[in-house]
C-alpha cells in the first residue's frame, strides 16, 4: 500500500490533533441518528470490507456491491452489534454471509450502482487502462489463492490492518496470519512471474 | 521469521481508496443509503409495534370481559367446593313431615298401647 493512499482510522493517527471519534462512539451516535457518524464509521472501514468481498467474490464489482449491501444491513442492525469495538470484524462477517447467500443461492450479482470506480476517474485514459489490466491479473493470480490467504493478504496489503487487527476480523491467531501473509505472498509472487515473465509488481 | 516488509507485493491498484476524492463521495452514497434504509426499517418496525398495541387493544374489553366472567365461575366453584359439609342429617320421617311421636312407635321394637297409637295419630292429623 502506498503511504499517500494511507486511510487514517482514529487509531492510527497520534499525530492528529484531536483524536478520532472509537467505533463504539460513532456507532452510537448512529444510533441516534447521526448520519455524519455513520459516514464516518464507512469511511474507516470501507476498505477491509472490500478486501473481504473482493477475497470472497473474486471480482471488484461484486465485492463494491457487496460492501454496500453489508454497510446497508449493519445500519439496519446496529442494535445487533454487540461489540462495537470490534465493528470491522462484525461488518467483514456481514460481508462474508452476504457473500456465501451470493454464491449459494445463485443470486445474479447487480450492476455496480455506486462503487468508486463509478466516479469518473482523476487519471488519464492510458492511465486507467493500464490499472484495468493491472487489477485483472491481480485478481486472477489472487483467485488462485485459497480465501483465507487471499483474506489476509488484502487486509494487510490494501487495508493496512495489523496481525492483530486480521486475526480478529478472520477469527484465527496473529501468529497464522503471519503464515498466511508469508505463503500468500510467495504464492502471489510465483503466480505472477509466472504470468509475465518478469514481475512489475515489486515494490 | 519472515519480515513483513519482505517480499512486499503492491496491490495498491486494488485499493478502492486509491482515487480519495471519488471514494469519499461512493462513501457518502453509501452511509447515505445505509441510514435511509435504517430509517425505513424502524419506520417499520415502530408501525408493526403500533398495530400490535391497537389489535391489543380491540381485544382488550371483550377479552377482560370474558376473564371475568371466567373468573367469577371459577370462584363460585371453588367456595362450593371448600364449603364444609353439614353435620346435621334428617332422617326420611322428618323430610315427609311424620309427627316424632309416630317415628317413636315405629322405631320402637316393643309393641304399642291403643292409647299411645291415638295420641300418635291424633298428633300427625293435627296441622
Amino acid at each position: 500500500m502506498s503511504p499517500d493512499m494511507a486511510l487514517d482510522r482514529g487509531t492510527r493517527a497520534p499525530d492528529a490533533a484531536l483524536p478520532e471519534p472509537s467505533d463504539a462512539r460513532l456507532i452510537g451516535a448512529a444510533k441516534a441518528g447521526d448520519r455524519t457518524a455513520f459516514e464516518q464509521l464507512v469511511q474507516r472501514h470501507y476498505r477491509a470490507a472490500f478486501a473481504v468481498g473482493l477475497a470472497r467474490s473474486g471480482n471488484r464489482a461484486d465485492a463494491e456491491d457487496l460492501v454496500h449491501d453489508a454497510f446497508v444491513r449493519a445500519a439496519e442492525r446496529l442494535e445487533h452489534c454487540r461489540h462495537p469495538e470490534k465493528f470491522a470484524a462484525w461488518l467483514c462477517t456481514i460481508v462474508r454471509n452476504l457473500a456465501h447467500n451470493l454464491r449459494t443461492r445463485g443470486l445474479a450479482p447487480r450492476t455496480t450502482i455506486i462503487g468508486p470506480d463509478m466516479v469518473a476517474s482523476n487519471e488519464s485514459p492510458e492511465r486507467d487502462a493500464q490499472l484495468a489490466e493491472l487489477r485483472d491479473r491481480l485478481q486472477v493470480a489472487l483467485g488462485e489463492l485459497p480465501v483465507i490467504q487471499r483474506e489476509v493478504v488484502l487486509l494487510h496489503d490494501v487495508d493496512g490492518r495489523t496481525h492483530d487487527e486480521i486475526a480478529v476480523i478472520v477469527g484465527t491467531s496473529s501468529g497464522m496470519c503471519r503464515q498466511h501473509l508469508f505463503k500468500a505472498r510467495k504464492r502471489l509472487r510465483a503466480l505472477l512471474a509466472h504470468a509475465d515473465g518478469a514481475n512489475p509488481l515489486d515494490a | 521469521m519472515h519480515n513483513d516488509s519482505d517480499d512486499l507485493i503492491d496491490l495498491s491498484a486494488l485499493d478502492p481508496l486509491r482515487d480519495r476524492a471519488s471514494f469519499e463521495a461512493c462513501a457518502a452514497r453509501v452511509a447515505g443509503h445505509a441510514m435511509d434504509a435504517r430509517d425505513r426499517s424502524r419506520a417499520a418496525a415502530r408501525a408493526e409495534a403500533s398495530g400490535i398495541v391497537i389489535a391489543l387493544m380491540s381485544l382488550a374489553r371483550p377479552t377482560v370481559l370474558a376473564a371475568g366472567i371466567l373468573v367469577a365461575i371459577a370462584l363460585s366453584a371453588v367456595v362450593r367446593s371448600t364449603t364444609p359439609p353439614s353435620t346435621s342429617t334428617v332422617s326420611a320421617a322428618d323430610a315427609m313431615g311424620l309427627p316424632r311421636r309416630l317415628t317413636d312407635i315405629l322405631h320402637s321394637t316393643a309393641a304399642p298401647s291403643l292409647t299411645e297409637l291415638e295420641v300418635a295419630l291424633a298428633a300427625a292429623a293435627s296441622p
